[in-house]
């Protein structure tokens, strides 16, 4: 399928949330047009301000981002992985609703905390970086290609607080709990999709079927590794109810968690409290959902859990 | 399986690092070191690492700091970028900076000891190097290195 077929075929692969997403031809609109380039800073290696006068020395074009700090959009580089500064490990290419999660996690110095799918290892490094590779940052994926990726990426930016663990993460060991966790879990991705090279996963409905059970039980298994008052953060790079609030519903319903406020200082949209003929905990208005049309960047689903038992 | 390292070992491979390339003992307090295979990592000490290390089956932890060969050990790029050596260090000028990134050898007369060296470029460490007979070849991982191979223009000095 050429690209031009794709551009031809692609609002029918959204269309069931026309109703669901704020102006859907602004979002339309907004698949069509480039991913923009976003960087995170590796303040474990060089302060913001620093890293802003370095790469304007070297002639880079660079603009802030309100909100995120660490975020910078980097134009006019067609391979920012390949520049002497990346190499160099000052930042890591990320998209920048991606650095969202791990911020809203807020993870502290001294924490222990699991990042449970955590390759390519973007969140999981951003939360050694907020951390100040101060505490432990257990990095667990079953992925071996993947993995190799993300300890490349460790060893480039000098995350030394990180370990990596290689479990199934619906099967990852109880024995131990953490302060805090990120699921970030695999999803049919439609929040990555910019026209090309082909369509959502959700083209399949019963991909959605397959991954929300499993988004269902690596969420049920990070709650049981959580602390008792312990915090999550549960994100999709999709726009799938079933994978999203349908997931978090659940475990909201049955008390082993409630659903905390996120402030972000983007435009978003809030989390949905029904879908269909489905209806979800009225709290799930506390999660967020972001458009690309709202942000130019990928689309993302975020919802902040707290254990209560 | 990762392990610590015993207290022999550990005071063993800081010597290294302090003979060879000047970096005092006291700079590792705070890491710990494990084994894994040939490998020796360098992860930061933290509450609980113990814990985890016993309760879970961890398959790298922090950066890996130096390979154990039959003869000689060989440091990694990644561990020599974390501390600040003062030895062996070899300071490249802008031209053999692309010589060293592009191609991965520099043929040229150095002031350090033939072995393992430090490649740095204006202050900064770029990674490990081989260095022998004037001739100075890069050990940097290629997975690392052939991103960057031939598409970095040496910058303006």
């Amino acid at each position: 399928m050429t690209i031009e077929d794709l551009a031809q075929k692609f609002p029918r692969a959204f269309e069931r949330y026309r109703e669901m997403i704020p102006d859907f031809e602004g979002f339309v609109e907004a698949l069509r047009m480039r991913l923009p380039v976003y960087i995170r800073v590796n303040t474990l290696k060089i302060g913001v301000d620093p890293f802003r006068s370095l790469m304007a020395g070297q002639g880079y074009d660079l603009e802030s981002v309100e909100g995120v700090e660490e975020a910078f959009h980097l134009d006019g580089v067609d391979a920012p992985g390949s520049t002497l500064e990346y190499f160099l490990g000052y930042y890591h290419v990320q998209g920048l609703t991606s650095m969202i999660p791990a911020n809203i996690l807020d993870p502290q110095p001294g924490e222990v905390v699991l990042d449970l799918c955590a390759a390519p290892g973007g969140k999981a490094t951003h939360l050694a970086q907020l951390m100040e590779n101060r505490g432990l940052v257990v990095a667990n994926d079953v992925t071996i290609d993947r993995i190799s990726i993300l300890r490349s990426h460790i060893d480039r930016l000098g995350t030394t607080s990180l370990l990596v663990c290689r479990y199934h993460g619906h099967n990852f060991p109880t024995r131990t709990t953490f302060h805090r966790v990120l699921v970030d879990p695999p999803c049919s991705a439609e929040g990555t999709f910019r026209v090309g090279p082909q369509l959502p996963l959700t083209e399949d409905s019963g991909v959605i079927r397959t991954l929300s059970g499993l988004q269902r039980r690596l969420l049920q298994r990070a709650l049981e590794v959580l602390r008792p008052g312990g915090t999550l953060v549960y994100s999709t790079c999709t726009y799938a109810p079933e994978e999203n609030e349908a997931v978090v519903n659940e475990v909201v319903v049955d008390g082993r968690a409630e659903v905390l406020p996120i402030r972000i200082s983007f435009p978003h949209s809030p989390g949905l409290t029904s879908w269909g003929e489905e209806t979800f905990h009225p709290d799930l208005i506390r999660a967020v959902r972001i458009y690309p049309h709202q942000i130019n960047s990928w689309g993302f689903f975020i919802a902040h859990l707290r254990k209560l038992h | 399986m990762l392990t610590f390292v015993s207290y022999t070992d550990r005071k063993a491979i800081l010597a290294y690092f302090q003979e060879r390339f000047g970096i005092p003992e006291e700079a590792f307090d705070g890491f710990r070191l494990l084994k894994k295979g040939r490998t020796i990592w360098a992860v930061k000490d933290g509450p609980g690492l113990d814990q985890l290390l016993n309760l879970l089956k961890v398959e790298a932890a922090g950066v890996p700091l130096i390979r154990i060969r039959t003869t000689m050990q060989k440091p990694t790029t990644a561990g020599l970028r974390l501390w600040q050596a003062t030895r062996n260090v070899i300071d490249l000028d802008d031209e053999a900076l692309g010589g060293f990134l592009n191609r991965g050898v520099v043929s040229r007369t150095f002031p350090a000891e033939p072995g393992y060296v430090v490649v740095r470029w204006r202050g900064e460490v770029l990674g490990c190097g081989l260095y022998s007979k004037g001739k100075l070849r890069s050990q940097i991982p290629k997975h690392w290195w052939l991103q960057v191979k031939g598409k970095i223009d040496v910058p303006e000095p």
